[in-house]
């Protein structure tokens, strides 16, 4: 779904729900995901509704996932790291 | 002193200030200077990365780099979340909060983009053109392969051209504001900005992009994420005609209508504040020669201010900087002078603002986008019907909203419904979007975690 504009930086390794995938030196965990092609970042609890990176500025709370075991965690906002745990809840 | 914020309001202020020799701690969210104008690559950058940077770019960077060899203290990844009588703070750092008591306080918190809600908007690949600018300037990954830029602002052209220079398919660019290209030749006064101009024209004029004016996206498409959205001419009164109704195949849609003033801060500390369409909605009331709120020790600049751009923003900084250093006894003659010198430059900027916002003022009948349907509250969940109920019982503030439907009461605190519930409620009750109102900020501004605030630091 998306290109990476300089892809020669670095690669780092972060597992996303159980599987491994590359990411770069300088990735949010949002921005990791998006070039990965991972649009969905979370289900709603009320209507089940799908929802990812909106303002992508730490403002608008809506791509919450799950890092390192701790819940509600801004994608955007949320530096990627070497081993890092995302856990997207999809369903 | 504290500053909050370290956007270009924050830096010229921090920098003013420690010139005279003030002691100056800087907190900001990010985990780098700079904040949303002076955006700054997350990556680290090669040597030849660094020698073609944007011009903003580059002038953040050294703005940061002068503060920091001037002694500015700088906390970053720290969010404020609250302010106590007394000027002290609440700052989360890491995974425990600290207190901080300031003797002099500028909040130079910027903005946030003016959302309108419509259906579909929620679908992942729907962002905000701030987004899709973050994603390229400081995490080098393209929003999509197919992206509409759509709303109202000049932002939207820097956007545009922006995805245009990395090679992203920009299919078309919608401006809601009955703008024109001879709307330009308006700002044939300002010669100062035709560089700048130029730099987000040029490429689109070379892509053969012509804008869609007094256009706007009423609806996007999708099922687990955007895959295409229904634009509609607007008539005189920006509402949307059914008779223009075209479907495009889209992956991206950035879509936003200028910015509001970030105010959760200023109105914590108990600033008075007014509103203005032209400044973005409800802004902190400053004296324009001081910075100076109406509450002791307390300071604004930049964006809170009403929204005027960067470089009002950055004059604004200095003055709020120079003249709390002059209130804690650190002055010299070039201080004087100084301070003079922005005064003046800062009613340049002001007036090439105030051009700006009234070119591109999105027309009111943008509020009929929002159908039954329509999510208007993203963190709660709460649709056009809900709110639409609720004013028919008789809720006609964003307050009595709130209480009604909690509409505005997530995580965001009302930052991405907020305007959508202006003008709804305002044009379902026949009233104007002022006397509506504003969902109040509440402690913590941003969520926090108990377990850190109760392990809480003085600091």
């Amino acid at each position: 779904m998306a290109d990476r504009l300089n892809p020669q930086r670095a690669t780092i390794t972060i597992v996303v729900n159980g599987v491994q995938f590359e990411a770069r030196a300088g990735d949010t965990v949002a921005s990791a995901l998006l070039a990965l092609g991972r649009r969905v970042l979370r289900v709603t609890d009320r209507e089940k509704e799908p929802r990812g990176i909106f303002c992508g500025i730490g403002m608008c709370y809506d791509c919450l996932v799950v890092v390192d075991g701790v819940p509600n965690q801004r994608a955007c906002m949320t530096a990627a790291r070497e081993g890092m745990q995302v856990e997207i809840q999809e369903q | 002193m504290v500053i909050v914020g370290a956007g270009p309001a924050g830096l010229a202020a921090a920098i003013e200030a420690r010139r005279l020799g003030v002691d100056v701690l800087v907190i900001d969210e990010y985990a780098r200077a700079g904040g949303q104008f002076y955006k700054q690559p997350a990556y680290p950058l090669t040597d030849q990365q660094r020698h073609t940077l944007p011009p903003q770019v580059k002038e953040g960077m050294q703005l940061a780099a002068r503060a920091a060899s001037m002694g500015v203290k700088f906390w970053f990844e720290s969010q404020v979340w609250g302010l106590f009588p007394g000027l002290r703070l609440g700052v989360v750092r890491g995974s425990i909060s600290t207190e901080v008591v300031a003797q002099r306080l500028i909040i130079a918190c910027g903005a946030h983009e003016r959302c309108i809600a419509f259906p579909g908007w929620t679908l992942p690949g729907v962002i905000t053109p701030g987004a899709a600018q973050t994603l390229i300037k400081a995490h080098s990954v393209l929003p999509g392969r197919r992206t509409i830029v759509a709303g109202s602002g000049p932002f939207l052209l820097a956007v545009a051209a922006q995805l245009l220079k990395t090679g992203a398919e920009v299919v078309t660019y919608v401006e809601a504001a009955p703008w024109s290209w001879a709307t330009l030749s308006r700002f044939t006064t300002h010669p100062s900005r035709w560089g700048e101009l130029a730099r987000y024209v040029w490429p689109l004029l070379r892509a053969r992009i012509a804008p869609r004016l007094r256009t706007a996206v009423i609806a996007a498409h999708g099922k687990t994420a955007l895959s295409a959205v229904t634009l509609a001419s607007l008539d005189s009164h920006g509402r949307p005609m059914p008779e223009t109704k075209r479907q495009i195949e889209v992956d991206t849609l950035a879509v936003g209508y200028g910015f509001r003033p970030s105010c959760e801060l200023t109105t914590l500390a108990g600033c008075a504040h007014q509103f203005s369409e032209t400044a973005g909605g409800r802004y902190c009331v400053v004296d324009r020669d001081t910075g100076e709120t109406n509450v002791e020790g307390v300071y604004a600049a930049g964006e809170v201010t009403g929204i005027g751009g960067a470089r009002a923003a950055f004059q604004e900084g200095r003055i709020a900087g120079l003249s709390v250093a002059s209130s804690l006894k650190h002055w010299d003659d070039e201080a004087s002078q100084r301070l003079h010198d922005t005064r003046l430059r800062r009613r340049r900027e002001q007036k090439f603002a105030d051009l700006v916002s009234c070119t591109f003022a999105p027309p009111l009948g943008l509020a009929e986008f929002i159908t039954d349907n329509t999510v208007i509250c993203r963190c709660e969940e709460v649709s056009g019907r809900a709110v639409r109920e609720a004013v028919t019982a008789g809720a006609h503030t964003a307050t009595a909203i709130k209480m009604w439907t909690r509409c505005g009461m997530g995580r965001c605190q009302g930052r991405m419904c907020g305007w959508s519930i202006g003008r709804y409620v305002a044009a379902l009750t026949g009233s104007n979007v002022e006397s509506i109102g504003i969902s109040q900020p509440r402690i913590p501004i941003k969520p926090v975690k108990l377990q850190h605030v109760l392990a809480t630091n003085p600091d």
